[in-house]
């Protein structure tokens, strides 16, 4: 076949997919930047280009620097933890126990609820007075506490809730891990005298590494993904302590309409996610081992 | 002073019994190899000695002492495993050394014996590669060299050769052979391959479903097995098992008529194909199919629908079809009750 019959057919296969992508990626991103760099358009006020002023107000609004830092608590609140509960749970239903299968569909319920039943289901759990936990702290003579309604609490309340319903996707990464690594490597180190900590800190965890990086990239982006409980829980509140960037995008554009700001706050995220993927990939890349 | 010392050794998985009532010694610095086809119980003995698999009866004394519930680390042995269970991430020096560093050997002495594992397999200029890195055999290398490194007295092998193709099997068999004579090792090894077997052991150990079916020295099984089973696991081709009933022994030397004819005891005769002639007299045959191998030629033989192998070292003038008699002498005749227990004359 000639080269340029080959060259044809090898774009038209790609062409379907080029579409979606140019579409639905590429297209709307293009304008969202454009936007960004322009004004409002409003009956009185025409359109008009101004530069980099909506990032300067940006950086200058107090509620986009305190929803980024709860963004980043968020992160650090839930990344180290759902991962460390999801390498636990899938060394426990990596073993040979009765009821394995049970146990490994329980851990991984949360995952399969979506975001606005789980919130739904914390809400009951939150509750002040009523809700579970203040039922079984009032038993143990405690005082209630309104948690999704005191702003020192309302983070914290969020983080445990998003590590609940995180962990579970990831023991499923980490438990596909596992099993690739051979029964043998474990009974080769038994018999050199090799603690089961030993075992997992030198040999388990550096063969999980790619898993790791997998699934610390998916949490990242998780974080800044999963506002859906915010419609459910807080709406953001109280006074912004639980409000996110995603969910304050979302505010800016559909409830305060301000388009312009809300599309240089929504290329702000994209280029930090962007830039952090980037930075995972070649930073733990080159200390990963790969087979 | 025998190394290992197995009593009544018994394993069982719920209602199956791999392991049946197994008693043997392995002597010190031997190679005793544990042969039998797959599924007979040698690997679950090899991992009950290691004390990666519990045992449900029976002892074992290693060095004299009762080891039946010390756990692995401490019984004092060393396993290559058959996928070499080398750690993908450490490269072949952290592969040696690992059970080193578990054991905290200070870094000098570490670094003197990777040194001379590394030199006993011939791996001094392999040391930095990753595992992947490396061939089948250099994997191999780096399996025997952790083995070695932990100066356990006893090294227990579960099919370490059978991931290699056979000219590196060949190789690694005299290769694994040397390094036990040298380093004075007691080595209990276990294949499901005959050759490697004959090759390399000290002592058999033959074992068929989880029983030991006869124990000795490779000549000493190849000459006298006890049954019909020893006969015909050990030599290529096996031993021909011949059914009184189904041939034509009249036909035979008078010798062996008389001698077969005498003992009501008799089911089978059986013969190894290199001792089968092709004579003037003898049992009618049939050449069914000829295979040349170069030294040695081995013809697949009919007799009243019953086929058997003859092998020679010659290549005599026959063609496939030829209608030709073979005779065998009495010495070399082997005799087998109707429970396929041999008959001794």
């Amino acid at each position: 076949m000639k080269d340029s019959v080959r060259n044809i057919q090898g774009w038209l296969l790609f062409t379907p997919a080029a579409i979606l992508l140019l579409a639905f990626t590429h297209y709307p991103t293009v304008t969202t930047f454009f936007q960004s760099l322009y004004t409002n358009k409003s009956i009185i006020r025409p359109r008009r280009f101004s530069g980099v002023e909506a990032y300067e107000s940006m950086f200058s609004d107090p509620i986009f620097w305190k929803v980024f830092v709860n963004n980043m608590w968020l992160a650090l609140g839930t990344i180290p933890t759902s991962i460390g509960i999801a390498i636990l749970m899938a060394l426990i239903v990596n073993k040979a126990i009765p009821g394995r299968g049970f146990l490994r569909m329980a851990y991984f319920t949360p995952t399969m609820l979506p975001m606005i039943a789980v919130a739904n289901i914390w809400l009951f759990f939150y509750a002040p007075d009523i809700g579970l936990i203040d039922k079984v702290l009032e038993i143990f003579g405690f005082e209630g506490n309104n948690w999704l309604g005191n702003p020192s609490t309302v983070l914290p309340s969020i983080i445990v809730m998003t590590v609940w319903k995180e962990a579970g996707l990831f023991m499923v990464f980490y438990l596909a891990g596992l099993q690739t690594i051979s029964p043998e490597l474990e009974e080769a180190s038994k018999l050199e005298g090799s603690s089961r900590w030993n075992y997992f800190w030198r040999i388990q965890f550096p063969l999980l590494l790619p898993t790791t990086l997998f699934v610390l990239i998916n949490a990242f982006l998780n974080s800044f993904k999963l506002v859906d409980h915010l419609f459910v829980l807080t709406k953001g509140g109280p006074d912004n302590a639980s409000n996110l960037i995603l969910y304050y995008i979302y505010e800016t554009a559909f409830s305060f309409l301000d388009i312009s700001y809300a599309s240089a706050l929504t290329i702000f995220l994209l280029a930090l996610l962007a830039l952090t993927a980037l930075a995972q990939f070649f930073f733990l890349d080159r200390r990963t081992h790969y087979r | 002073m025998s190394a290992i010392e197995v009593k009544n050794l018994s394993r069982s998985y719920g209602d199956i019994e791999a392991v049946k009532d197994v008693s043997f010694t392995v002597p010190e610095k031997s190679f005793t190899v544990l042969l039998g086809p797959s599924g007979c119980g040698k690997s679950t003995i090899l991992k009950m000695l290691s004390g990666l698999e519990k045992v449900t009866h029976g002892i074992i004394n290693i060095a004299g002492a009762d080891v039946t519930d010390v756990e692995a680390s401490k019984r004092g042995v060393s396993m290559v495993f058959q996928s070499y269970a080398l750690f993908p991430h450490l490269n072949v020096k952290e592969n040696i050394q690992f059970g080193l560093k578990v054991r905290k050997v200070p870094s000098e002495e570490r670094e003197k014996k990777v040194k001379e594992a590394a030199n006993a397999v011939g791996l001094t200029d392999l040391l930095d590669r990753k595992p992947a890195n490396l061939s089948g055999g250099q994997r191999q290398r780096v399996a025997l060299a952790r083995s070695i490194v932990s100066d356990q007295s006893v090294c227990l092998m579960d099919e370490p050769l059978s991931n290699l193709d056979s000219k590196l099997r060949a190789e690694m068999r005299d290769e694994i052979r040397d390094l036990q004579k040298r380093l004075g090792l007691t080595v209990v090894y276990v294949t499901h391959d005959q050759v490697e077997a004959m090759s390399m052991a000290d002592q058999i150990i033959l074992l068929k479903l989880g029983k030991i079916v006869q124990v000795g020295a490779p000549e000493e099984i190849y000459n006298s097995p006890n049954s019909v089973f020893s006969a015909q696991f050990i030599g290529l081709p096996p031993m021909n098992i011949l059914n009184i009933n189904e041939i034509d022994i009249s036909s035979l030397d008078s010798k062996i008529y008389s001698e077969v004819d005498s003992n009501k005891n008799i089911k089978d005769i059986g013969v190894r194909p290199e001792h089968i002639v092709f004579s003037k007299k003898g049992l009618s045959v049939i050449v069914k199919s000829i295979d040349y191998f170069g030294g040695e030629t081995v013809f697949k033989l009919t007799h009243k629908e019953k086929d058997f192998f003859l092998r020679e070292p010659r290549q005599p003038k026959i063609q496939l079809g030829d209608k030709l008699c073979v005779s065998w002498s009495l010495d070399d005749m082997y005799l087998f009750d109707k429970n396929d227990q041999r008959l001794k004359s």
